[in-house]
């Protein structure tokens, strides 16, 4: 056997077995460090200027909200999520919540909003419950899926999509943005924050928000 | 010692050593498997979640296929998914623990999932739960409950320093 093949041999035995054993399965969890930019903030620029988005929902309370015009003047913090999301929604919403209280911001100077993207188990009972949970000043929206959609869509977000039933027999698991967008008073979207933001990076620009965008 | 021709005695042994080793990585070697510190997250809004490492140190395969816990209605395998901005979670049915490597349960990622925790569920309290798996003897631990947020941040520091 010539020592080509014979070096051939080995490399398949070598292939072989790494396809055998199998690769460690992968648990990344695709958190992002914030770093603080050379600006200090933690939270990360648009590549491009997006707007509130133009769309009429429903508060708690059954009250219209148009988000072009309700959260103009104060600085808005946006998140889509669902309140059966039992992994990244909550550690987003205790993150803020709990920067919050720590900086000393007040939810006057600064809307913090939740807007459902299941609206057919999201009630406006259960939405109240759900934000209470980590504040009762957040404040908890619905509306019907395509108008939602259709926000999603003027933000460049991806859509709401059906992931599969809920273990719970509830319903379904439905992805979400990852990312809470931070608005200006003026209605511009500026930073968002990925999944990964900590408290730390919440401390450090919720003052700044307050300060810089109102 | 059997008479072969040289090449013939090189190529039985590569085929020998081929075997002996598939057989240590394979189905039929055997699964050691280690639960490192079990951490469970204080319930948020309804669910809470199991945080721990399972290390097979073994030379055989193995899958975690159920936990079993009596502080909770049942404790779900997830997976989150983030791609493109977009979060997403998928149930499994088991968890593959292929010999010599460690599987992280965490915020984030792979994660145990605490469907209706019972009240007791709470900062500072402990609870059994009992972890099966496809091969192993199930193995019973405690869960240590913690705040939800400094197990998540825990969690982002592995993944930037693992």
């Amino acid at each position: 056997m010539s020592t080509r093949l014979r070096g051939l041999v080995w490399l398949l035995l070598a292939g072989v077995l790494a396809t055998a054993c199998g690769p460690a399965s992968a648990t990344a969890i695709a958190a992002q460090g914030l770093e603080p930019g050379p600006d200090g903030w933690r939270g990360l620029p648009l590549e491009r200027e997006r707007a509130m988005p133009q769309a009429t929902l429903e508060d708690v309370d059954g009250n219209e909200v148009e988000l072009g015009t309700a959260f103009a003047g104060t600085p808005t913090l946006l998140f889509f999520g669902y309140s059966s999301c039992p992994d990244i929604c909550p550690v987003h919403l205790a993150a803020i919540a709990s920067a919050m209280d720590t900086a000393g911001v007040s939810y006057d100077d600064l809307d913090v909003v939740f807007v459902s993207v299941d609206p057919d188990r999201d009630t406006p009972e259960r939405i109240e419950e759900y934000v209470a949970n980590f504040s009762p000043r957040m404040i908890g929206l619905h509306g019907d899926i395509e108008v939602v959609e259709d926000a999603l869509a003027q933000l460049d977000l991806p859509g709401p999509i059906v992931e599969g039933p809920d273990p719970r027999g509830e319903g379904d698991l439905i992805g979400h943005p990852a990312q809470v967008i931070g608005f200006d008073a003026d209605g511009q979207a500026l930073r968002t924050w990925p999944f990964g933001a900590r408290r730390s990076d919440w401390i450090a620009d919720l003052p700044r928000i307050v300060e810089e965008w109102s | 010692m059997i008479p072969t021709a040289p090449r013939g005695r090189w190529l039985a042994g590569a085929v020998a050593l081929l075997v002996v080793l598939l057989a240590g990585c394979g189905p039929d070697g055997t699964p050691e498997l280690e639960v490192g510190v079990v951490q469970a997250a204080e319930p948020r809004a309804g669910s809470g979640q199991v945080v721990l490492t399972i290390t097979n140190a073994g030379d055989g395969d193995d899958a975690l296929v159920a936990v079993e816990t009596d502080a909770a209605v049942a404790i779900e395998l997830h997976e989150t998914r983030i791609e493109d901005g977009q979060a997403t979670m998928i149930t499994l049915d088991e968890v593959p623990l292929p010999a010599g490597e460690t599987v992280r349960f965490r915020p984030g990622g792979l994660h145990l999932m605490m469907i209706g925790p019972s009240d007791d569920v709470v900062l500072g309290s402990s609870f059994e739960l009992t972890l099966e798996f496809d091969r192993s003897e199930p193995i019973t631990t405690t869960a240590e409950v913690r705040d939800l947020l400094d197990l998540a941040e825990e969690s982002f520091d592995e993944e930037l320093d693992p």
